[in-house]
């Protein structure tokens, strides 16, 4: 079992979470813009490391809020939790949003970029 | 909240609990004691905590501050306040209550970006009390409630017996309110006379 600390309410069981897959995933401004092989990358195509990855949960058991995680997909360690409208602080976070395939993907072109605090 | 409701509503219309409760009395020594608060008024309150003139405005209204440490809240004589969230409050009050709170709420905060919603009916609280209470709810929830950690002040979001529950402690008897779904609290009830059972449980109607 998974002992996630909500940034709200500290420490919880996982059974009080819900996994809201691949963090960080814009979604297109204008999809017409789009041919339909670029908006299935949106759509369907989802990393699945072996190692770090930034991932999004749901505090759905208690105080119902999102908040985004850094977590390793071998030891299930969780490194960085991090509020859900900002990127990553640490180094491990930093690289992987900044190496990430979708960096550079046709969606990520046509979007202006996320405005985060 | 003040055991007994100056309110005569809170007798008024029906409860889930009622066929469960027509069983009230047991050993007055009983390790754990039942009662349902019937039909208080639960509203929830959201709105920007960072806006000072929204927390003013609420204080004038509730007559005390919104708690804004999360997994606490604060009570006075008219309503309880529970943090449900960084922006959302649950506010229990006397049954009949909540039409005059939610309306006052209403007028201050009609300038300020907010919301309030009548809840009411949507759950009940089960008060749980005794020698054994803690230990009856820690055979059915993860949050540790042990006194180094969990104290009168203190609330929860969390699971009882997989129901979805709201935890708070009144006092060190100890007592707490759950509060949870009206079509959950005859399940709830009847787990908790059967956690219950082999410390003796009294039912107060
Ligand atoms: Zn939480």
């Amino acid at each position: 079992m998974l002992y996630i600390e909500c940034p709200w309410c500290g420490f919880r069981d996982d059974e009080e979470f819900h996994y809201g897959g691949e963090a960080h995933i814009q979604r297109p401004t204008d999809p017409n813009e789009l041919n339909d092989e670029e908006f299935s990358e949106y759509l369907y195509l989802k990393s699945n490391p072996k190692g770090v990855i930034l991932e999004r949960w749901l505090h759905s058991r208690g105080c119902r809020r999102w908040f985004n995680v850094l977590r390793n997909t071998v030891t299930n360690e969780i490194t960085e939790i991090y509020p859900i409208d900002t990127l990553p602080n640490s180094k491990e976070g930093t690289e992987y949003y900044g190496q990430n395939w979708r960096r550079k993907s046709s969606v990520e072109k046509t979007i202006k970029p996320r405005e985060y605090k | 909240m003040v055991d007994v409701s100056p309110n005569k509503k809170e007798n008024e219309g029906i409860s889930p609990l009622d066929s469960l409760i027509k069983l009230s009395g047991g050993p007055q020594d009983g390790g754990i004691c039942l009662k349902e608060h019937r039909h208080t008024g639960k509203l929830v309150l959201r709105g920007n905590p960072n806006d000072s003139r929204f927390t003013k405005l609420v204080y004038r209204v509730l007559g005390n501050k919104l708690p804004l440490t999360p997994n606490t809240f604060v009570q006075n004589k008219q309503q309880t306040t529970i943090w449900l969230g960084p922006d959302e409050w649950l506010i229990n009050c006397f049954p009949g209550d909540e039409s005059t709170i939610e309306n006052n709420l209403n007028n201050s905060l009609s300038k300020i970006s907010n919301s309030v919603t009548n809840v009411s009916d949507n759950s009940t609280i089960i008060q749980i009390s005794g020698s054994k209470a803690r230990t009856v709810i820690m055979k059915g929830c993860s949050i540790d409630i042990h006194p180094r950690t969990f104290q009168p002040g203190q609330a929860v979001q969390s699971n009882l017996a997989l129901a979805l529950i709201v935890l708070w402690q009144i006092d060190q008897k100890p007592t707490y309110n759950i509060l949870v779904r009206s079509s959950f609290s005859s399940y709830l009830w009847q787990w908790l006379l059967d956690a219950g059972a082999e410390f003796g449980i009294h039912i107060e109607k």
